[in-house]
Order: C-alpha cells, then structure tokens, then sequence
C-alpha cells in the first residue's frame, strides 16, 4: 500500500492509490498506532481508500482509533458539501448515539 | 462515605445491565418511552426523575433539543426502538476514581469540569442496539434504492447516499439526529438519576450531602449534524461542510447545552486548505482503561470471544456480565496511546484521566491520591 508520511502524525493515502479515489485519505497515528493499523486493519484501511472515491469534499480522514467497519471504517470522519453534497447513513454508521455520561461525585472512597 | 464494593453492588441492583435486562425501580410505559423518544429529557419518563438533579451550572448540562420530525424514522426503527427502550441500556457502571494534571493549558478546563483528585466519579455506557441500527439499516436501503436515480455511483453499497436537498436526504437527517440521540441522551439521564439514588441509599448522612451529583460530559458517536465551519484566516469564510462519520463531534446539534463546557474541551484546528479537522472531547471513551491491553485495531477481539472472559477491573460478575464483557477495556486497543497522538497531534488537549475505582482502594485518601497521580504522569 502506497503510504506517505506527511507528518509526525500523519500518513497520507494518495488519490491515486486505487481507482475511482478522487480525494486523498489521510490517517492521523503514529508509528506504533501505524504499523498496527497496517498489521491488522487492513481491511479497514482499504475501506478508507474506497470511501475517498465517494462523493466526499476534501479529503478522507481516519483518527488513531481506526478499524474495519462497515463501508466506513469507525475511526473515519468525512465532509461533504452542505449545499451540493450527499448524506451518507453508512458514513454515520449503525450505533447511533451509542454513548458514555460521565457524572462527577463528592464522594470519596472510605478508609 | 459509601464503601466502594457496597456501592457498586447498589449501582447493579438498582440499573438494569447487559442486553436484555429490565430495571426493576423504573416502570416507564409504552407511551411514556414514545414521547421519551419524541421529546427528549422533555419527555414524561425523563422529567420526572431528572429535573430535580440538574448539575448546578447550566453550562454543563447535557441536553438536546429534539428536531422536528422526530417521529419520522422509519416504522420499523421506532417499533425496534421501543423494544430496545425496554432494554435498559447501561451496560457499565463503574464508579472511577477522578484525576487532574497541573499543566496550564488545562487549569481553565479543569475548573470547568471540577473532577476532583481521589473522588469518585461514575460511568454510564449506554449501547444503540435496535433503534440506531434499524434507523441505519432502513435508510441504508432507502439510499441503496435510489443510487440509480441520481446516477451515484460507489464501491460499497454500505456507503450508499443521497445528494442534500433530495427527498431522501431530508429524511434521513430527521431518523438519524433526532429520535435515537433524543431518546438516548433522556435514557442517560434517567439512568444517571438512578445512580444517584443508589448512590445516595448506600451512603451516610454526610456523604449523601457531598454526593452532588453532576454531569461532566454526555457524549455520543454516530451523530450526524450540519454546522457552519469558520475559518478565521480566510474571508470570505470557508462554506459550510456537513461533518459525518463515526468520530464526528457527538453533540447533536447547536442547541445543545454542553457546548460552552465543549468548547473549552477542544480547540478547532484549520488545515491548509481550510476544513476543519475532527474535533473530539478527550476525556476517556467507553471503558477506558488504567492499565494497558489490547494493541492494533479498535476491537481485537470478536464479541464472542469475550463473552467467556473477566475484565481485569471486576472483583464481581454482574448481572448481565456477559454481554457486558464485550464492552471491556481488553476488548479494545490501547486507548492510552490513542489519548497521546490526538493531544500531541493538536485534535484535542488532555484534562484528567478516569481510573477504574479498585476494591482495594480502602486505603487513606492521600496515598490513595499519591497513587493515581503517579499513575496519571506521562
């Protein structure tokens, strides 16, 4: 796979990796996180280089926490234009509003 | 002070855990979980324990305005929805030792979101099992059947869409933002409530006074919102973008409380081009843990494969531990290290680390502190 490091944290899929890509992909991790994207999710990786062929502005991203997913891989963040560009339900993805609520106490733990 | 093991039992007993199962203190109807559904925390089953444990600055509410058009989703989602309503949806209930850090570009953040070193702060996790996969499914086929239509092409038909302004496109923002987000945020809520009661029964008298319950953050992923991005350097400022994805900003929408406390959590960053890098709040995520353990992807392991497994923070199973287990820290990476690229790549700033409260932890409060502060050092 065509990978370039553009950064200390950031690798960049070119648009000419695969057919059909039209913008880049760019993935922010580092290089333990890298090699074990590249070792593992593969899968997902290849589903970040097919969603940049999509109707998408910019450019394609992936956080550190990338992995396979479905169309979209989790960890994948997309734009499209808001006035001529397409709502993706993939891209969203299937655990809507899956969630965590974090509420602070005074307690603290009883000696 | 509420004994850490005694407290957890309370939590178990009193919220419903792991797929499937029924709290025993809540009986919400089927209409009630509609207009839950439809009206949010405005909703009848949510008001009527959550109003009276509103944290006390309005800025650290986590409340949502449902759109309009909530009750849009498809038939079958808000039937799956309802079923799931009844699942009540915490699957992890582990109250956490709360840290701080010292560096400067915090303290602002800090005073914020008042985590206080030592004191225990409690974690609920919420799945979206049913309502937001059928929501994605049905409009994943509404989309998939209309490609053809407007002559889109893609790889994957999981990446199926519709251009914005088609009828499809209108609809779909309407299931996808409003009816599950809406009735997950009001079941955090109500959950959240039942803690504090729990928490509350199980403590002394000086304690339930110091118990002040309040929400640091209410975050959710899957949201898809529409926004006005801004580039400072560049005027005209940059056109407005839809951000979508799994790490999109969880909020829901402008309206949404929590946004002053958000927007001393993160700090937008501009590429060359003017758009607007993810933002994401870097508080820990689902089953963050204290110790390191799985490496590569997001999941290593399969659901099924951990179904048979304890995670290292449990002295006890609790109920539903099985399908809680699939959700334990070693069934994800590292999310330390992922913690340390977004706050050195700039996403995001580090504030405080959430350690899992250990049984043991019956020891003076000062070392108990010493320790976690240790911890917490790069």
């Amino acid at each position: 796979m065509n990978i370039e490091r553009v950064g200390l944290f950031l690798w960049r899929i070119p648009p000419d990796a695969r057919p059909g890509m039209r913008v880049p992909a760019l993935v922010v991790a580092d290089d333990a996180l890298m090699a074990a994207i590249q070792a593992a999710t593969l899968p997902g990786a290849d589903r970040q280089r097919r969603d940049a062929a999509g109707h998408r502005e910019g450019r394609a991203s992936a956080m550190p926490d990338i992995h396979q997913g479905y169309g979209l891989p989790v960890g994948g963040v997309v734009a499209t234009d808001a006035r001529s560009g397409v709502v993706s339900p993939g891209a969203i993805g299937f655990d809507i509003n899956c969630g965590v609520r974090c509420s602070r106490t005074g307690l603290e733990p009883r000696t | 002070m509420p004994r850490i093991p005694a407290l957890v039992d309370a939590l178990y007993a009193s919220i419903p855990t792991g797929v499937g199962a029924r709290s025993t203190v809540l009986a919400v109807g089927a209409r009630s979980r509609r207009r839950s559904m439809e009206q949010g925390r405005r909703g009848p089953s949510a008001v009527a324990t959550a109003r009276a444990r509103r944290p006390r600055s309005g800025s650290n509410r986590a409340d949502v305005s449902p759109e309009p058009g909530a009750t849009r989703s498809p038939a079958r989602a808000r039937e799956r929805g309802l079923a799931s309503a009844r699942i009540a949806g915490l699957r992890q209930s582990l109250p956490r030792a709360a840290g701080r850090r010292r560096d400067p570009r915090r303290r602002g953040v800090r005073g914020r979101v008042r985590l206080r070193l030592g004191a225990l702060a409690i974690m609920i996790h919420t799945g979206s099992r049913g309502l937001g996969h059928q929501v994605c499914t049905d409009y994943l086929a509404v989309t998939g059947a209309a490609l053809r239509r407007y002559g889109i092409a893609v790889p994957d038909r999981q990446l199926a869409c519709a251009p914005v302004g088609s009828s499809e496109a209108i609809e779909l923002p309407r299931g996808h933002a409003s009816a599950p987000p809406t009735f997950a945020f009001a079941n955090r809520q109500v959950l959240a409530h039942v803690a504090g009661q729990a928490s509350r029964a199980r403590s002394s008298a000086s304690a339930r006074a110091s118990l002040g319950l309040a929400c640091v953050y209410d975050v959710a992923h899957n949201i898809a919102k529409e926004e006005e991005q801004r580039d400072r350097r560049r005027r005209p400022p940059a056109s407005a973008r839809a951000p979508q994805g799994r790490d999109a900003r969880p909020f829901q929408d402008s309206r949404c409380s929590c946004r002053a406390t958000w927007a001393l959590l993160v700090r937008p960053a501009w590429d060359g081009d003017g758009h607007a890098r993810d933002l994401r709040l870097d508080l820990p995520r689902r089953g963050a843990p204290d110790e390191p353990d799985g490496r590569g992807q997001g999941r290593p392991r399969s659901r099924t494969s951990t179904r048979s497994s304890r995670p290292a923070a449990w002295w006890r199973a609790p109920p539903g531990h099985e399908s809680l287990a699939e959700e334990m820290p070693e069934a994800y990476k590292d999310v330390r290290e992922v913690v340390d690229v977004v706050h050195r790549f700039g996403i995001s700033t580090r504030v405080a680390r959430l350690a899992a409260a250990r049984r043991d932890q019956a020891e003076p409060p000062a070392q108990a502190a010493m320790r976690l502060a240790q911890r917490m050092v790069d």
